[in-house]
């Protein structure tokens, strides 16, 4: 499942190192993306009232839960995918989590084209 | 959407890849066969990628509509990153993303259901996303099969070991070794010297989220921005450019390999 938003800010920033980096952050609605490229540790991120856990939860699956909920702000799920070659390409979520215990995934091995391994996690953190 | 006028270029693309497809795939099949072997440009890759989604998005809104509900479709580009996704085949990628290791995914948009959601009470909102899971789930099988992608990666698979069991291909390996030990790489390919960027960014990455997480924000923009002062992160995306470049010449020559043996066992 999906969703949304970056702002583009980061793209107009002077350092080539920080226009790659925030190539799709900011918005207009203030949201706030946090991937961890490349790496599959889990993690927890807060934003406004809520809380949620991201993890990998089988080699082609990224996971993210909502484990404190403030009711209005939630969060999607995004995936770093592996393809055959070695290359990657980032996806998102449909599902935008809100309610405490909801989840959104991204199957790395279903909804694309490349379908290896999940590499890195992620989630897109906004207001409802 | 623009998916079927999409859908329709990207046909008449795969006829004009000149390649008569194998009988168990279907022309979208054979085409992302071709994509995931690289004898198609990225800008064929893209559309096919987009087009896909955007036709699951067109099933989920049929399907919840189907269920009295109410769901506007996702830009694609929502959901997919068609930018930074890792090129082989561009120099210009490689001398601005490396091999796309030290880079952050770009996905542009809002969610038009957003406000829905918003109004919406907790037990509303949970039997929303759940109706949304099991139609997306079914619309994703749909896609899937409506664009052969599981045939089209079972044959990928195929001749992908087919072509790497190839003593023309292991000679062209060969040749990448020597070529890229020739450039300062002594990596014994190509993905082995990705790993070495993931592994370096992985840590690097590490550090930056836990200063931004102690200045209290650790979101991307805040890494970012403390990334483009960060020594550590900026030596290494100068040396994966310059890995990137350095070895693109041979990573050329091997693939180009490749793609002519692939191209011949479809």
């Amino acid at each position: 499942m999906r969703k949304m938003t970056m702002l583009k800010a980061g793209v107009a920033a002077g350092s080539v190192a920080a226009a790659l980096l925030v190539g799709s952050i900011g918005t207009a609605q203030a949201d706030t993306v946090v991937d961890h490229p490349n790496t599959t540790a889990s993690f927890s991120h807060s934003y406004g009232g809520m809380t949620a856990y991201i993890w990998k939860n089988t080699s082609t699956q990224a996971y993210v839960k909502v484990t404190k909920t403030d009711g209005s702000n939630g969060v999607n799920s995004r995936a770093q995918c592996e393809r055959g070659n070695g290359g990657t390409q980032w996806y998102q979520s449909t599902i935008h989590a809100v309610n405490l215990n909801a989840t959104s995934h991204y199957d790395c091995d279903h909804n694309g084209t490349y379908n290896r391994a999940v590499v890195g996690l992620g989630g897109d953190f906004y207001a409802s | 959407m623009a998916g079927a006028g999409l859908v329709a270029v990207l046909g008449a693309a795969a006829c004009a890849g000149g390649s008569t497809p194998p009988p168990h795939l279907s022309a979208h099949g054979q085409q992302l066969s071709r994509i995931l072997a690289g004898l198609e440009p990225k800008s064929v890759a893209d559309q096919f990628e987009l087009a896909m989604t955007a036709r699951q998005q067109q099933l989920d809104v049929s399907c919840m509509a189907a269920h009295h509900l109410r769901y506007l479709a996702q830009d694609p580009d929502n959901l997919v990153d068609t930018v930074t996704e890792t090129d082989f085949s561009s120099l210009d990628y490689a001398k601005t993303y490396g091999f796309g290791v030290t880079t952050f995914p770009h996905l542009t948009g809002t969610d038009p259901n957003a406000a829905a959601l918003a109004a919406m009470k907790p037990a509303q909102r949970d039997a929303f996303n759940n109706q949304l899971s099991a139609c997306d789930t079914a619309a994703g099988q749909q896609t899937d099969t409506e664009y052969d992608v599981t045939a089209a990666n079972q044959a990928y698979d195929r001749i992908d070991k087919t072509v790497r069991a190839d003593p023309a291909y292991r000679t062209a390996q060969d040749q990448w070794r020597r070529c890229a030990a020739a450039k300062g790489y002594q990596q014994p390919d190509r993905t082995t010297l990705i790993d070495s960027f993931q592994n370096k960014m992985g840590t690097i990455r590490d550090q930056l989220t836990a200063k931004a997480g102690a200045a209290g924000s650790p979101g991307d923009a805040e890494v970012a921005t403390l990334a483009g002062n960060d020594a550590a992160f900026q030596q290494l995306h100068q040396q994966e450019v310059a890995a990137a470049v350095s070895t693109f010449p041979c990573s050329q020559a091997l693939d180009a390999t490749y793609r002519r043996l692939y191209a011949a066992d479809q």
